[in-house]
């Protein structure tokens, strides 16, 4: 395998269930594949948060339920990620605001790299590939009224030297996102576009 | 006084005025030089700018530029007897130009009797005491203007005598000479106050000029000098990482008999400048940032596998502080549930408040029965601190989280289940829709068309709603875990003949629910159930209706009576799209290292599959094929009479012994199990393979001896 290649990567962290989403990786794989000609790996990769190997993906997934602790090493490793141009898109899997995956991220979130800001629908993350004029795409569980029963405006997000270093989404993309791929047959309009612009924002900005 | 005494005077006076001129042009400079060293000092003390280089600068420059304008303007050199002598006519008119026109002559002399006589007309004039009045005077002003310009120069370069000190040398050593130098005529009085920020309840501290300190962030520095605000400065300099900044003045308040300026200590380090007429005094800042509380949870001391929901654990922490621990406690979270679903509770455990101590030590004992932990259940435990910083904060000191997990008692059960990719649409299969269609079609041909065409049309539909239907349950088999072949083969209403036990037994609905019950644990009557159904059941019932619907649907078709199929094959659309929107349920497990094929997804993909080419298959040799019949009739008579069987797999194994020896060897291994009452299928099937194999090879070919 290339390392010039781009591989999708999960967050593996100590504490909670990051491997709670398992097809969510294969799914924007494929739609990175169907949609541009960004050479892409056919698989994700797993990679520990507190490993030096965080640093050879340009954009990387965490999900969860469960509370998020980060450990000092995770801390230290999230810091320099993203001064170093990573991307980290956190979805809680809960889709619930008052869950405790949101508290305990956003918290650890916030004393390790500042405060979380919303993104502005007219941010160039909704237009640096497929064009959301509404910002993020809702998705089926928020609009099912699961979690917290909110439809959520916006994602949040943490700027590092003018781009974004982390986004946050309440909107549980990775119930959205999770499920093989070769059903996207069944879908009207594939869901999974904004894993495009996500994958193509980390690589160009 | 002959002609030439009298130019020899002339001349002296004419020396004279050259040398005033020099000094003239001198003066100018000096007074030029003084004014701007005295315009620069004057901004310096006030604003500190500009730099004493630059002010030298300016004020050579200047001076230099005066000197040129005078000497320009002056021209000392040019001046001549002529000149002198028009100067002296101009002091005493008497003189009537006598002695213009004789400093006019080229050349004097005491023969000629013109220059006798002008000289004697000179001489009865006093001009030589006129003109040495004039020349006294005019020296005297000279000096007088040349002495101020110079006492000005001495009184602006008078602060930098002291101030070079710390300014040039920028050293801590140097003030602190400055400042334990006696406080001369004229300094400024000032003492300068530490006040900490007021969470810290640390107490007022006294400083001085020349001092470096080191304060916490936060800190205010107060000034109070005493006598007028005018002729003084108090400038603050904050460092940054490309050097000094600018000074910037401080805003000074008057007091009843002087003034107050304070500046707050940030998070850069800073200069405190008190510049007075004398010169200027400083006082180095530099802050110290409030660190958070650094929390350590030392019981326990790993992540812990607990097995008693009822077991107690001790829990105990520490926490520092620079200043002070406010509170800290010991906090925990339980999870419980899984999947989709989990429920969440939090509390502390051990807590204390306003403390004005550095280090708290936390101490408590988990009592998982009294916090109803059941199995399953994961519990994060982290000890917190907060400190009391009122300005920046309060800052938190977080401990690393420590996990207990009461595992399930399924745990080491369970299975990891990856999804599995839908299986390939069959494209030969017609949809409901595209049946239901036809249907309706044919129901409104029906009165056009003579009843054998209906009825042919009719089950050529049936047949193809039962080929959908057969495609439904392999779905619905597969999704309870059943082989989805494992329903049979052969399914009513597929156009196959097959007898009404296994139609009766294998493709009804019945049959489709005794499945699904058996995948669930035994609930029955799923289909008319709606509460505590498993989510199996929950997920397959709409599919399960239209399996039901189809049947219904493909009886009437069959039954040549199409216009009764519509309504159950509306009722299998329906129920197929409430499929299709169903919710979907996530089985967690190891993660799949699903791989996309981008060549596919892409549609670049070629066909690169090798298939090896068919060979046929060359017909048994008589012989040999007459003993391979005689082998498996052998072996079928085993099963309805066994001792016939015997004898005559005995008589093949005899005509075998010397064509094929490997197999009689196979038969007599079978026999011999049959005979001693054992297990004697693996023989059998060997004997089997090699009778139908071409055991009498070529010529020249090796003998093939069968499997090893």
């Amino acid at each position: 395998m290339s390392d010039m290649r781009f591989t999708f990567a999960t967050v593996q962290y100590e504490s909670g269930d990051w491997d709670s989403a398992p097809l969510l990786a294969a799914n924007v794989i494929d739609a990175v594949a169907r949609y541009t000609s960004i050479d892409v790996a056919p698989s994700g990769a797993i990679v520990p948060l507190s490993s030096a190997a965080m640093l050879r993906y340009p954009l990387a997934f965490m999900t969860g339920h469960l509370p998020v602790r980060f450990t000092a090493a995770e801390r230290a490793m999230l810091r320099k990620y993203c001064d170093r141009g990573g991307l980290l898109f956190v979805d809680d899997h809960n889709h619930d605001i008052d869950g405790v995956f949101h508290k305990t991220a956003t918290e650890e979130l916030t004393q390790v790299l500042g405060p979380l800001q919303n993104i502005a629908t007219t941010h160039p993350l909704y237009r640096s590939f497929f064009t959301f004029q509404d910002g993020p795409p809702t998705t089926s569980h928020e609009l099912n009224g699961w979690g917290d029963n909110l439809v959520h405006d916006h994602l949040q997000g943490i700027e590092r030297n003018g781009r974004l270093a982390v986004i946050y989404s309440s909107k549980d993309y990775s119930s959205e996102w999770s499920f093989h791929p070769e059903n996207k047959r069944f879908l009207s309009v594939d869901n999974t576009r904004f894993g495009v612009n996500l994958v193509v924002y980390a690589l160009t900005r | 006084m002959t002609p030439l005494q009298l130019c020899a005077r002339l001349e002296r006076v004419r020396e004279s005025l050259r040398r005033l001129a020099l000094a003239s042009v001198a003066v100018w400079a000096t007074g030029s030089l003084a004014l701007v060293l005295l315009i620069g000092v004057l901004f310096r003390v006030t604003t500190g700018q500009p730099s004493r280089a630059l002010v030298i600068a300016s004020a050579v420059v200047t001076a230099m530029i005066t000197v040129a304008w005078r000497w320009r303007r002056a021209r000392p050199r040019d001046i001549s007897r002529l000149d002198a002598a028009i100067w002296v006519e101009s002091l005493a008119p008497s003189l009537k130009y006598s002695l213009v026109t004789l400093a006019e002559q080229d050349r004097a002399s005491d023969a000629d009797p013109l220059h006798r006589r002008l000289a004697a007309f000179a001489t009865q004039t006093a001009w030589e005491r006129s003109a040495a009045g004039a020349l006294r005077q005019r020296r005297t002003r000279v000096l007088g203007r040349l002495a101020l310009a110079v006492a000005l120069i001495a009184v602006a370069a008078y602060p930098w005598k002291l101030r070079h000190l710390g300014a040039e040398g920028n050293s801590v050593a140097a003030l602190t000479r400055m400042a334990d130098t006696p406080t001369p005529a004229g300094r400024v009085r000032a003492s300068v106050t530490l006040l900490p920020p007021g969470y810290t309840n640390r107490p007022t501290r006294t400083l001085a000029f020349g001092e470096t300190v080191s304060v916490l962030a936060g800190s205010v520095i107060r000034v109070d000098g005493e006598g007028s605000l005018v002729g003084t400065a108090l400038l603050v300099q904050e460092s940054s990482d490309s050097g000094a900044g600018t000074p910037r003045s401080v805003h000074r308040a008057p007091q009843d008999d002087g003034w107050r300026g304070t500046v707050r200590v940030g998070f850069t380090p800073i200069a405190l400048r008190l510049r007075d007429v004398i010169g200027e005094r400083w006082l180095l800042v530099t802050p110290v940032v409030d660190s958070a509380p650094v929390a350590t949870l030392l019981l326990p001391d790993a992540d812990t596998l607990v097995f008693d929901t009822t077991a107690m654990i001790r829990v105990s922490g520490i926490a520092h502080d620079d200043i002070a621990v406010r509170d800290a406690r010991i906090e925990y979270i339980i999870s419980s549930g899984s999947g989709e679903q989990f429920t969440f509770k939090s509390g502390a455990l051990a807590t204390t408040r306003g403390t004005s101590s550095r280090d708290v030590t936390l101490a408590s004992t988990l009592d998982l029965g009294a916090l109803g932990l059941k199995p399953g259940d994961l519990m994060h435990v982290r000890l917190t601190a907060h400190d009391g910083n009122t300005l920046t904060g309060p800052s938190l000191g977080t401990s690393e989280t420590r996990t207990i997990r009461i595992p399930r008692t399924d745990a080491r059960d369970s299975v990891a289940v990856e999804q599995l990719p839908p299986t390939p649409v069959d494209k030969g299969v017609l949809s409901q829709r595209q049946l239901l269609l036809l249907t309706e079609r044919l129901v409104a041909r029906i009165p056009r068309i003579p009843p054998p065409v209906v009825l042919n049309e009719s089950n050529r539909i049936g047949l193809d709603q039962a080929r959908l239907r057969k495609q439904l349950a392999d779905i619905v088999f597969a999704r309870l875990g059943d082989n989805p072949s494992g329903e049979h083969a052969h399914f009513a209403g597929d156009g196959h003949d097959h007898s009404a036990a296994d139609l009766a037994s294998q493709s009804t609905p019945e049959s489709v629910l005794q499945a699904a019950d058996r995948a669930t644990g035994g609930v029955s009557g799923m289909l008319d159930s709606h509460g505590d159904e498993t989510p199996v059941v929950a997920v397959n019932r709409p599919l399960l209706e239209a399996y039901n619907a189809m049947w219904d649907a493909t009886r009437a078709l069959q039954g040549g009576v199409p216009r009764d199929a519509l309504e159950p094959m509306r009722r299998a659309l329906a129920a197929i799209q409430r499929a299709r929107s169903a919710e979907r349920i996530y089985l967690r497990g190891t993660p799949p290292a699903a791989v996309v094929d981008l060549a596919k997804v892409r549609l670049i993909g070629t066909d690169s599959a090798a298939f090896e080419a068919r060979r046929a298959l060359n017909a048994l040799p008589a012989p040999e094929r007459r003993i391979a019949e005689r082998v498996l009739r052998g072996i079928a008579l085993l099963i309805a009479n066994d001792g016939t069987a015997r004898d005559s797999l005995r008589l093949v194994r005899l005509d075998a012994l010397s064509a094929a020896p490997t197999l009689a060897a196979a038969l007599g291994d079978a026999l011999e199990a049959l005979d001693r009452g054992r297990d004697a299928t693996s023989a059998l099937l060997r004997a089997r393979r090699l009778a139908l194999s071409p055991w009498r090879q070529g010529p020249g070919s090796a003998l093939w001896l069968g499997a090893p």
